[in-house]
């Protein structure tokens, strides 16, 4: 990287081969990256990942193993862009180089008009019957695609010679001969399939099932589990700016905020929901994370102070129904609210109903209003909600906090769903941006995590663990990072060589 | 039999047939024990909150008379004046306390007097002390009066055990009751409606003996659609609004939209009287009994189980009453088809002949004389109907779909045993009540086949 | 008999046309967007998460979805409705618009006012800091205010874009007055203007006697419906899933026939179970043993599916009972080898039917077997059967060659009906035995609201019942010659 820090220099292992022998080269990296960022690319939610980071990628001429990978700005999130690129063969692709035709200006041009041939080849590209073909799923790891069968399995089988065979690293390790991906989308049939140890791997499983799998002296026999600590949390968040007709200014003040979030049962959700198996936190980072401010201090349950600033916030029952009433513009309004969350979500249901007879002890009625998983987005993305329960996975890599807390992700309907954010803040998310000292930034992105927890636009429910179980045939590390596992170093431990290993993929 | 007044003269022998009918029906002992199973089932769907309510019944508390449980029910205010809430002064310090009734603590209140209900917890009550699963023979706990966590015995346990968050299965089970009665009765009633209007009206004019001018006929196509657009267009948003305030409000606007609808369409067709010359004036037939068979068979040839799912999946507001319009508007065809078939043969029968020789208008014969007679077996498809729609209710909401997530019903909890196997009283107790109810309607509807059926007859 | 066939055939068209319709009018009003669940629902999983799905790129998703044409062939609108109308793309602003023509009468002003709207808001949102300090002004301009101001009017703009109540609107004209109080010169000033007059021009004006004239609009065949229908009838092309983006005939032809496979073994299976019970229970009416038998079907029938497969589910594949059947799927992927022979196949896949098959077959061998009693009693009261009993044939015959022969009639009708139960009656028990059938399929297309995938079924599902009845009804003519479908 050189001083400026938009200029990154990457130089490629020169003994990296496709499927068909084609070393891995530049122009596979140009090609790739190219179309991510193409604006005829079907793929407008992965594009903007990237758009950040990569202004444009300049080759030198004749060396076909390094590249420069330049960006538009001196941010701490460019060192890791490219390890989210998926690599496409281009041979196989584009054996004509017809994408030599677009140019990297062109793929931040508004106005850019793409030529005839061009738009062939993508519609080409973009068709769907490529997708789960493979065929054209080519690709550098030591696995390649056998059948994907929808809603039920994926099959992948292991190269022969592959490049890597002969390297010892870990990150290039490829034990089992063949994969099969499992798709079971019913969690106690996954319960069973394991119990029945007809999956080798699982990294989805139910709370309650590990934990009852984990009494078994027969489970523990064969599988080896673990609860681990992951990059995700559960949050309520509020319509701190709602539009104050569709939805009424509930939350608009902060003590209403701080009070709901002492009403949360936190807790007890962890107890009930996630038997113990849960970790709190106060702000939108991993507690694993070493910025993490661990001086902020957890909001207790405390259904007294609640009851006190509410009171101080107006909300009082004048007429004796038990529901806290204020006047908003000459109007009785009394607090009632939707609280939207996902159907299809595991235990949000349950929790919503907690939290609600929590809140309805302290005069605040909840309607539970579960919705598909799109529409729910698309109600939080356009702020069409009251309250909402959603979740965020992280990850070990820089996460850029601009996309939760910055006032343009609201007025933008981006992911700052409940309006938070001000001059202040924002000018703090840019300045953890561009720090790239480590020790300055864990200074502000700490402040910016009191100004969160402050403001109190989300209530961190908890952050439950990932589950994992493994079977002990083979032997392999748990991790902290999704998928919580790695298939490829499993190794078999007994019985013949040809057993496939079948992790399950629940969805 | 009660469906109708009934004059004089033909009291004696419609009577009998009652009677009689009654009597073939109490021969088939399953369907007459059903019988009385559903009256049970029905007094305790009706009595639901009485029976399971987690505030007494009757408390006395520093000397004054509380009815908590009949606060929230009509009878608690024009009875008890019972208002929801309450303050209490403490005959020592003179203090003032609140009493909210439905979220004071009842069991905590040191009460002099108190008279619980049979099963002293209400199906969203959530006991903390008695969480995730607890079987119906584990040990159970309660807070005496005291504040100190003590053995539940007798009332106090959970005898059909708890789910998840500690909500009490056999409250769940009363109080799903309710809801798929109300489902059952609600949505057959519709159905029932429907499929009396259209049945009759296909059996009873045929095709041939509905005349109108050409130019009505004409006149139907433009009309249909200014209808609709006078009716469904323009209050189009009127009634999204409706809805989106409350079910009920909605069921009031479209209510008046069909109304609108029905009122334009009659006044565009009286309207064409005054077009009737030459070629217009001259009657041809209206097909109704054809449209109307037609219309069945296409709407038969649905995926109405699937319409059903993804009609209820696909409303935002999720409402037990939507859910109960959706299946009764899916489910009229074999009532009206059974009507239909019934009205061809009642009108050749002598008296409705009779009646029409003596001038009486149609309308009137069918309501006052050929409708009465094709009640009674209508009846057998009204209980096998009421028996598919709590079958359809509860399979949805087995599936999550359609129901709001604060509502227990029976579907709902067997959904909550899929995800936990091992409590089995989430899968059993649920399970049974469905396959009671519906065996009981079946019976029944059987029963009454049986004895309507004259060929059967001993 | 031909003739009748060729009038059944025509009852398809109205039929297929109402059942596409109705699929189509739930995926138009139904609650979500698709541009939005196309662009927008695949990147909010994980923290990694960018809204910024550009306008140009929703655009290209629409027009590629044709939503950029009319609903159908006509609209019947008021006539102050512009005809036009369906040419603004995003479903909320639309309803926005229509509303607030009915509220004011007038489309020109409407469209005005949101024109006017629009402009200000791309104006505003491609505004830079720098333009903000072009204006000479005493203040002194620091970037942070620049960067509140341009969120501020950003949400205004939008929120003014997104509602059509007055309060709303009223509020959000209070808020940018205040905010062009705060910005440097007049920047803001002259839009405000603009905006308070066209917005007066258009609150203040009420719709007259023409909101009550109807108005008829003909697109041809320029439609999203026709578009839709053209495509399935030339190239019986159904779209593609919006889930992921594959083609939908492909996808539920392969779910279709696993699910047609357990159906039609389970119905098979039924059939050869109750044919002789049915004939006992006809054969020993009033019996202690045919009372009790038809007490037990009658409670079989009434048992609800996803009760007995649930238990199936915990007694048959649960490790704390008995693991006899496998707990999901259809086939075991890791020794499956797709060159097996039929026989290989079947015997590979059994296992996994086994329990979904009994779910099937108890319900359906209950309801068989009582629509046959009732058939045979009925016959046992014919003429004819009284004869042959009189002639002396014995009992065993009659009950077997006579009176079976004329009650297997009504099981015609329900032989039929196993291809339109493969879609709709099996959304519950492959949910519960995760069986990756048509039901399945079409729970989940539901689930993730996958209109094309909804469309595709419903139609699909409602072509097969009716050739379901047709093939019936044919059937019915060959099995009894006593029927004739000439016109009486």
């Amino acid at each position: 990287m050189d001083e400026t820090g938009t200029r990154l220099t990457y130089t490629l292992r020169n003994d990296i081969k496709w499927d068909n022998g084609e070393p891995f080269t530049v122009e596979d990296v140009v090609f790739s990256v190219k179309l991510i960022l193409s604006p005829l690319t079907h793929n407008p939610q992965a594009k903007s990942n990237f758009t950040n980071s990569i202004q444009s990628i300049e080759t030198f001429p004749g060396d076909q193993y390094s590249f420069v990978l330049v960006s538009p700005a001196p941010l701490r999130g460019n060192k890791e862009v490219m390890s989210e690129v998926y690599f496409v063969q281009q041979s196989i692709w584009d054996p004509k180089d017809v994408l030599a035709e677009l140019k990297f200006e062109d793929c931040y041009n508004e106005k850019f008009v793409p030529t005839d041939r061009l738009k062939k080849w993508f519609e080409e590209f973009n068709a769907p019957n490529r997708s789960k073909n493979p065929e054209y799923l080519t690709g550098l790891g030591p696995y390649k695609l056998i059948e994907w069968v929808d809603d039920s399995y994926i099959l992948l089988e292991k190269k022969k010679n592959w490049w890597g065979d002969s390297d010892t690293s870990i990150l290039l390790q490829n034990n089992p001969d063949k994969i099969i991906f499992k798709i079971i989308k019913d969690e106690s049939a996954t319960y069973f399939a394991i119990r029945n140890e007809n999956i080798d791997a699982v990294n989805r499983l139910g709370m309650t099932k590990l934990i009852k799998l984990q009494k078994h002296e027969y489970f523990n026999a064969s599988y080896q589990s673990a609860f681990i600590d992951q990059y995700a949390y559960n949050y309520l968040g509020m319509n701190m700016r709602p539009d104050g007709i569709t939805h009424l200014p509930f939350f608009t003040d902060v003590r209403v905020r701080r009070a709901i979030a002492h009403l949360v049962p936190a807790d007890d959700i962890i107890k009930v929901m996630y038997k113990g198996k849960a970790g709190r936190q106060v702000s939108f980072l991993s507690s694993l994370k070493q910025e993490y401010a661990h001086d902020i201090p957890l909001v207790e349950w405390n259904k007294e102070a609640a009851e006190r600033l509410l009171d101080e916030a107006g909300w009082k029952d004048t007429d004796g129904d038990n529901i806290r009433d204020k006047v908003i513009n000459g109007e009785k309004v009394p607090f009632r609210f939707r609280l939207n969350y996902m159907s299809d979500a595991a235990p949000s249901k349950e929790i919503c109903l907690m939290i609600k007879e929590n809140l309805y002890k302290a005069g605040l009625d909840v309607i539970p209003n579960p919705l598909e998983f799109s529409l729910f987005y698309e109600k939080a993305f356009t702020h069409d909600f009251d309250a909402l329960m959603g979740a965020w996975m992280g990850s070990a890599l820089y996460e850029d906090p601009s996309q939760l807390w910055h006032s343009s992700q609201w007025s933008n309907f981006g992911a700052n769903f409940c309006g938070f954010g001000n001059a202040k803040s924002d000018s703090l998310i840019d300045a953890c941006n561009r720090e790239m000292n480590d020790s300055l930034y864990v200074v502000k992105i700490r402040e910016l995590q009191k100004m969160v927890a402050d403001e109190q636009p989300y209530v961190f429910l908890c952050s439950p663990q990932a589950r994992v179980a493994i079977h002990r045939r083979f032997a392999a590390g748990i991790y902290s990072e999704k998928p919580q596992m790695f298939v490829n170093e499993f190794q078999l431990l007994s019985g013949g060589g040809g057993t496939a290993i079948k992790p399950d993929l629940t969805q | 039999m009660i469906f109708r007044k009934r004059n004089r003269a033909d009291e004696e022998t419609r009577y009998s047939f009652g009677r009689d009918t009654w009597k073939q029906f109490r021969r088939n002992r399953p369907a007459y024990i059903s019988f009385y199973v559903l009256l049970f089932m029905l007094f305790i769907g009706m009595f639901a909150s009485f029976l399971a309510n987690d505030q007494p019944l009757y408390a006395s508390y520093r000397g004054k008379t509380f009815y908590p449980a009949f606060a929230e029910h009509w009878i608690g205010k024009s009875v008890f004046g019972a208002e929801g809430v309450d303050s209490v002064q403490h005959p020592v310090t003179g203090n003032w306390e609140r009493i909210q009734y439905d979220i004071a603590d009842w069991r905590a209140l040191e009460l002099g007097a108190v008279i619980w209900p049979l099963i002293p917890f209400s199906s969203s009550t959530q006991d903390i002390l008695n969480r995730d699963f607890v079987s119906p023979d584990d040990e159970h706990f309660r807070r005496n009066e005291k504040g100190e966590v003590i053995t539940a015995t007798g009332k106090f346990r959970h005898r059909m055990g708890t789910d998840v968050l500690g909500r009490d299965v056999l409250a769940g089970i009363i109080h799903g009751t309710k809801i798929s009665l109300l489902v059952g009765i609600v949505s057959m009633s519709i159905a029932l409606l429907i499929g009396l209007l259209l049945g009759s009206l296909a059996g009873f004019f045929g095709d041939h003996r509905i005349r109108l001018s050409r130019i009505r006929l004409f006149l139907l196509v433009p009309g249909l659609l200014l209808a609709w657009f006078y009716a469904f267009v323009l209050r189009g948003y009127t009634i999204s609004d409706a809805f989106g305030e409350s079910t009920g409000s909605g069921f009031v606007q479209l209510l008046l939209s069909i109304l609108l609808f029905v009122l334009i369409l009659m006044m565009i067709i009286y309207g064409g009287k005054f077009l009737e010359f030459g070629f217009f004036a001259k009657q041809v037939f209206l097909p109704v009994d054809s449209l109307i068979s037609r219309g069945i068979e296409i709407f038969n040839s649905m995926p109405k189980l699937l319409l059903i799912i993804t009609i209820s999946a696909v409303i935002e507001e999720r409402s037990i009453w939507l859910l109960m319009l959706i299946i009764g508007l899916s489910s009229w065809t074999e009532i009206a088809r059974f009507v239909r078939a019934e009205m061809l043969k009642v009108r050749e029968l002598e008296y409705v002949q009779a009646a029409r020789s003596m001038g009486l208008s149609e309308w009137r014969i069918i309501v006052k004389h050929a409708l009465p007679n094709a009640m009674a077996p209508v009846f057998i498809y009204v209980a096998f109907g009421i028996a598919s729609a709590i079958l359809v209710e509860s399979g949805l909401s087995f599936l999550n779909i359609g129901v709001p997530d604060d509502v227990v019903t029976w579907g709902s909890m067997l959904n909550v045993g899929r995800t936990e196997p091992e409590a089995w009283w989430m899968i059993v107790y649920p399970g049974l009540a469905i396959f009671i109810t519906v065996t009981v309607y079946n019976l029944i509807g059987e029963g009454l086949r049986d004895a309507l059926d004259p060929r059967l007859r001993k | 008999m031909m003739g009748y066939i060729l009038k059944r055939l025509l009852l398809f068209i109205p039929t297929l046309f109402v059942i596409s319709l109705l699929a189509f009018i739930i995926s138009v009003k139904a609650p979500g967007d698709p541009v939005e669940i196309l662009s927008g629902s695949a990147s909010v999983q994980g923290g990694s998460t960018q809204h910024g799905v550009s306008k140009s790129q929703k655009d290209s998703i629409r027009l590629r979805l044709g939503l950029d044409k009319p609903l159908f062939y006509f609209s019947m609108t008021s006539s102050i409705e512009c005809d036009t109308l369906y040419k603004i793309q995003d479903k909320k602003h639309r309803e926005v618009v229509q509303r607030l023509t009915y509220r004011c009468g007038d489309w020109q002003l409407v469209s005005n006012w949101y024109r006017e709207l629009k402009d200000s808001y791309e104006w505003w949102s491609a505004l830079e800091e720098a333009d903000f300090k072009a204006e000479k002004d005493s203040i002194a301009l620091e970037v942070q205010n620049a960067i509140d101001w341009k969120n501020t009017g950003n949400a205004i703009f939008l929120t003014m874009l997104n509602s059509y109540e007055p309060k709303v609107i009223y509020a959000q004209l209070d808020s940018l007055q205040l905010l062009a109080g705060k910005v440097p010169g007049n920047l803001l000033k002259t839009r405000l203007d603009n905006l308070d007059r066209f917005w007066d021009e258009m609150y203040y004006s009420s719709p007259g006697f023409s909101f009550w004239i109807p108005s008829f609009h003909w697109y041809g065949s320029d439609n999203q419906y026709h578009r839709w229908l053209s495509r399935l009838l030339i190239h019986g092309d159904f779209g593609y899933s919006y889930v992921d983006k594959e083609p939908i005939s492909e996808k539920i032809w392969k779910k279709f026939f696993i699910s047609f496979k357990l159906i039609f073994l389970s119905v098979l299976i039924a059939y050869l179970l109750s044919i002789p019970l049915g004939v006992h229970a006809a054969s020993k009416r009033g019996k202690l043993s045919e009372r009790i038998s038809s007490l037990f079907v009658f409670m079989l029938y009434s048992l609800p599916n996803f009760f007995v497969g649930m238990i199936l589910l915990y007694l048959f594949a649960n490790p704390d009972f008995v693991v006899w059947f496998p707990e999901s799927g259809y086939m075991d992927p890791n020794n499956y080898d797709p060159n097996w022979n039929f026989l290989q196949r079947w015997s590979a896949e059994l296992p996994y039917m086994i329990l979904p098959l009994i779910t099937y077959t108890y319900s359906s061998f209950a309801f068989i077997s009582r629509i046959l009693r009732a058939g045979m009693l009925d016959t046992l009261q014919q003429d004819y059967v009284r004869t042959a009993r009189a002639k002396g044939i014995q009992e065993h015959n009659v009950l077997w060659k006579h009176a079976l022969r004329n009650s297997l009639l009504p099981l015609i009708t329900m032989f039929v009906n196993i291809f339109p139960m493969a879609i709709g009656g099996s959304v519950i028990i492959e949910t519960i035995f995760t069986y990756p059938g048509m039901g399945l399929a079409s729970y989940e297309a539901i689930h993730n609201y996958d209109y094309p995938g909804i469309v595709a079924i419903f139609t699909l599902s409602g072509f097969l019942t009716m050739s379901g009845y047709l093939v019936a009804d044919i059937l019915y003519a060959f099995a009894d010659p006593r029927i004739t479908y000439n016109r009486k």
